[in-house]
């Protein structure tokens, strides 16, 4: 047993911490939507540093696993930013299903931080039975014509192109007649309309009003995107949910409530400490995915684990925080009001926590 | 060398022994059987395999083969004072040490008068706040049934000098605590999960109904973090790392919470089963929920836990 990382990952990770001296104050981990313009100079910092590339399978300057969670709990820590999707799922995938044509379009400038994309994945009738979606792309000569609706996209009105999961054969087939497009945001026929969401930030609706996008831009086969996004998603599981973020928002909570006066009464700290325990397991549950990732076990079901208890978890100490709170916590611009917002939205985005503990039922206790 | 939360072979063949003993020793039946009293020549066996030594100086591994050695006992919950032994090992001189490890001198620890193990005791360690002392007793010791079946007794005890009692000790009780609860919350979960694979019921097996298989599967979880989290503080306090006594603390809370839910959805996922008295479940969720309850006290773990965060 060993729960320390790496001398080369531990110094790896005091350069992270140094570089992100300059971008603490940038505070988009939350309202990335508020901040764009600076926070795409941040990932432009990052690919400087050949750090938004760090994780890609094959691909000139990829570390061992463990860089790529530092830095980014790191950062979550930092709350300057989350992961952007371009370097994550969409170039990780590109790297293992491109061809070589793609490749050199694409992975450049995602590992510069110049080019961003939004998933566009979820549809109003397709949420977490993503198999049921409908927007539909139909082959003509070189191109797809799109036509159909996306919704609940984040980030969708800054980023430059589309990750878009779309019907490509017979609705009854489901999953086996799925295709992924890259879209880019500027064709004609693309409309993004915003969704203001409760924690003051953006989700986008995305309406296809036969849109007409190359079929070089066609990620693997036509019909093939179930099992690449299974590999992506796979690729992914390290850096999705960093705790340092669980971490951060308990040590703001206490710090709140010692600066009002809460410590005092046992009770409080009684309930905070139970959450320090909590914020424990957070950390205990992640580790043991990078673990499961870093021996190549299938982490499917540590993965649903760590969502579960993670995004919960955010749920559990913003809620305390207004319990103990008092009538500031409600003040709009604190931290804690703020926070029971946002992660309102944690136990949904990415696979809710109902889907999340079916596939551990399924995976690591046969159940179902 | 990176991260890697399972145990090396020599670990696992600790664990894998005393899995072994105890399914030999200590089945379900013979558990059942002790309930209300105390094996002494199957607590001299255990000790003969050196469990209690370990993480003392005579001991044949450290915090770590510790916290792998009592997460087979509590997968088979054990019996006896294990918990209390491997505190009073850290923080007797070596003589009485080497007693305790041997199994002969068996240790009840407690707050007077409801002291655990009192009437087989041969060695009594008085709680008073964050303090130990030496203890005696004072006259005759009332012999007092429990919840978990461990044969407690109300004893006046008059107290000695205090033991030194370091963050390092407490750290190594909670680990072993930790190790001993996760992995006893672990078992029923695994009982619990079987039954749902297995009994039918509205024509399909229970655990088909999410009703049934999302608390279990939250069980898991929890069982899971709980044992990491275990594991983890076992390797600080060999490695000497400066958090340890938080880690450890933490440890211990979340096992805690981790096996009394399994405990309640076991009896729930059991149904009528789960209330029979020689069903499946009862003789391991009443150690679990004794376990949970005894002392020391929670006091000084709680404020252990937060101090990272209040500073």
């Amino acid at each position: 047993m060993n729960f320390r990382f790496s001398q080369e990952a531990l110094r790896f990770r005091d350069e992270v911490v140094a570089f992100l001296g300059d971008w603490r104050d940038l505070d988009a981990f939350f309202l990335q939507g508020h901040r764009w313009p600076r926070v795409r100079d941040f990932f432009r910092a990052l690919g400087e540093r050949g750090w938004l590339s760090l994780g890609w399978p094959g691909e000139p300057g990829a570390r061992p696993i463990e860089f790529e969670y530092l830095l980014w709990d790191e950062i979550a820590y930092a709350r300057a930013a989350r992961n952007p999707l371009a370097s994550g799922i969409v170039a990780k995938t590109i790297a293992r299903h491109g061809d070589d044509a793609q490749r050199r379009r694409w992975l450049p400038p995602i590992r510069r931080g110049e080019l961003h994309f939004s998933l566009a994945y979820s549809e109003p009738e397709a949420g977490s039975d993503l198999a049921s979606l409908r927007c539909r792309a139909t082959r003509n000569g070189d191109a797809y014509v799109v036509r159909g609706q996306k919704c609940w996209q984040s980030y969708a009105g800054d980023m430059d192109c589309l990750w878009l999961l779309c019907r490509t054969g017979a609705q009854e087939s489901r999953g086996a007649s799925l295709t992924l497009l890259i879209v880019e945001k500027a064709t004609p026929g693309v409309e993004v309309r915003p969704l203001p969401t409760l924690d003051g930030d953006r989700l986008y609706e995305v309406h296809f009003h036969d849109a007409l996008v190359p079929a070089s831009q066609r990620i693997g086969a036509e019909n093939g995107a179930w099992a690449i996004m299974a590999t992506a998603l796979a690729d992914e599981r390290h850096i999705q949910f960093p705790p340092a973020r669980v971490r951060r928002d308990l040590e703001e909570v206490v710090t709140w409530a010692k600066a009002q006066g809460l410590l005092a009464d046992p009770s409080a700290r009684r309930i905070l400490a139970d959450l320090a325990v909590r914020v424990a397991e957070v950390e205990a549950l992640a580790l043991r995915v990078l673990d499961a990732m870093q021996r190549g076990a299938n982490a499917a079901a540590a993965a649903a684990a760590n969502k579960v208890v993670h995004t919960l978890v955010c749920q559990e100490i913003a809620r305390a925080a207004l319990d103990l709170g008092g009538p500031e916590a409600l003040v709009h611009g604190s931290r804690v009001e703020l926070l029971w917002r946002q992660s309102l939205w944690e136990t949904i985005g990415g696979g809710t926590s109902e889907v999340m503990r079916g596939i551990v039922a399924r995976q690591q206790l046969g159940l179902g | 060398m990176s991260l890697d939360l399972e145990p090396d072979d020599a670990q696992r063949a600790i664990h894998d022994e005393l899995a072994r003993f105890c399914a030999e020793r200590c089945s379900d039946a013979e558990l059942k059987k002790q309930i209300g009293g105390f094996a002494a020549d199957l607590w001299r066996e255990l000790a003969a395999l050196g469990v209690l030594a370990l993480a003392t100086p005579e001991g044949d591994g450290g915090a770590a083969e510790l916290c792998l050695a009592c997460e087979a006992l509590g997968a088979a919950v054990f019996p006896g004072p294990l918990c209390a032994s491997v505190l009073a090992a850290q923080i007797l001189p070596e003589a009485e040490r080497r007693e305790v490890t041997a199994g002969r001198a068996i240790v009840s620890l407690g707050a007077p008068p409801l002291v655990p193990f009192a009437p087989v005791a041969t060695l009594f360690l008085a709680l008073d706040g964050d303090r130990i002392h030496r203890a005696a007793p004072r006259g005759e010791v009332a012999p007092q049934a429990t919840l978990g079946g461990e044969p407690w007794g109300r004893v006046e005890l008059e107290l000695g000098e205090a033991l030194p009692a370091s963050d390092r000790a407490f750290a190594v009780h909670d680990v072993a605590l930790a190790a001993y609860t996760a992995a006893a919350g672990a078992a029923l979960v695994a009982r619990a999960a079987e039954h749902a694979r297995t009994r039918r019921q509205f024509g399909r097996a229970i655990g088909e109904f999410q009703a049934v298989s999302h608390p279990l599967a939250d069980c898991a979880i929890r069982s899971d973090a709980a044992r990491i989290l275990a594991r983890a503080a076992a390797c600080a306090i060999d490695a000497d790392e400066p958090d340890t006594a938080a880690r450890a603390a933490a440890a211990r809370f979340s096992a805690r919470a981790a096996a009394l839910e399994a405990a309640h959805t076991a009896h729930q996922v059991f149904g009528a089963q789960g209330i029979a008295i020689e069903g499946p479940v009862f003789h391991l969720s009443r150690r679990i929920r004794q376990l949970a309850s005894q002392p020391p006290s929670d006091l000084r773990a709680r404020a252990a836990v937060l101090a990272p965060y209040a500073a």
